[in-house]
């Protein structure tokens, strides 16, 4: 009994003083990340990015081969659906736009002007990262920190952040706890995002906000980045709450256009 | 076991949703002294977060997972003992 004691004891021990060696070594890694740049963690990026291409890969060729046919082909139209429901919803939305910024280019005669970019594919999942962010497969010599990111249809989805030699951190646009000057029917307000591409914003309640507004950033140059979904107002209190979304299947979306300066 | 659900947790980490590391990280921290747990919070946050220097990007997941681990020790050492 005091043998059997005396060893779990020890074991206990031994364990234990892995544990504490490995809080070390953890603080010494991320001491050398700080310092080195994010050396470590764009190794490990890249190599997330490869083991997510090939887990989609194999996923494809499964639910692709016929054996889930009967299910696949149900779950197949059912995406098909959604995300054509998605696109022309975001085709709408970025009429609007178009209509709003074609009304202020006229309104200030202002040149568009045409800007480069890159077109980069998205190399994880959108919905993994807890901190709002997801890779692309542009390094440093296509993006930059601080670059702008697009969806097809123009509105500005997040911002370039870390950028490694393949891949990309980009910071989304709505991110949980993130918050962006945007002007909504012409009043500036802050909105707060709270992942999702969702953001929510506070306008006194005078001002006439529709369902389908364009939200525009100017610290993105006047860019779009969501349309209301929806407006609550209640008559006991001066402010309204606008609710802002961006009108695309982030989840759904392939590839995404970097502008480059 | 453990091992198992280490894996899972680091893979959740990398290409799945970040519950199911931080799940596998409670589940290690309750039955094991389990030294990956360390790894699966330093894994969440190099894979996610932006480095924009240690001040701005306080690394949340790398100090919960030292956190759990250590303050799970007593109960696991009523249990393991």
């Amino acid at each position: 009994m005091r043998d059997g004691f005396t060893f779990a004891s020890a074991r206990g021990r031994s364990a234990r003083r892995r544990l504490f060696i490995a809080t070390l070594v953890v603080v010494v890694v991320l001491v050398i990340d700080v310092i080195s740049g994010g050396m470590i963690r764009a190794k490990l990026r890249t190599f997330g990015a490869v083991l997510w291409q090939t887990s989609s890969g194999i996923h494809g060729t499964i639910f692709n081969s016929g054996y889930f046919a009967s299910h696949r082909a149900l779950a197949d139209e059912n995406t098909m659906l959604r995300e054509q429901l998605a696109r022309a919803e975001e085709r709408a939305a970025a009429y609007s736009v178009l209509k709003d910024e074609n009304d202020g280019l006229r309104a200030l005669e202002q040149v568009v002007r045409t800007e480069r970019g890159v077109t980069a594919p998205i190399v994880s999942s959108l919905i993994a990262s807890p901190y709002g962010t997801f890779l692309i497969g542009a390094g440093a010599n296509d993006v930059h920190p601080g670059d702008l990111v697009l969806t097809d249809a123009g509105f500005v989805a997040g911002t370039v952040s870390d950028v490694g030699s393949r891949t990309s951190l980009v910071n989304q646009t709505f991110a949980a706890d993130a918050s962006i000057d945007v002007r909504i029917a012409g009043a500036s307000v802050v909105a707060s995002g709270y992942g999702g591409g969702n953001a929510r914003a506070i306008l006194p309640r005078d001002i006439t906000v529709k369902v389908g507004d364009a939200v525009v950033a100017p610290a993105y140059g006047g860019r779009a980045v969501g349309v209301v979904g929806n407006v609550r107002s209640d008559p006991a209190n001066a402010d309204q709450t606008v609710y802002i979304r961006i009108p695309v299947n982030l989840s759904s979306l392939r590839f995404v256009y970097v502008v480059t300066p | 076991m453990r091992i198992t659900i280490a894996l899972i947790g680091f893979c959740g980490a990398l290409i799945g949703h970040w519950w199911i590391p931080v799940i596998c990280m409670l589940v290690l921290a309750f039955r094991y002294r389990a030294w990956e747990i360390i790894l699966l919070g330093l894994s969440i946050d190099f894979m996610w977060e932006p480095a924009a220097g240690i001040a701005a990007s306080f690394p949340y997941f790398t100090i919960g997972a030292i956190v759990v681990v250590w303050a799970f020790e007593p109960i696991r050492s009523q249990f393991l003992s």
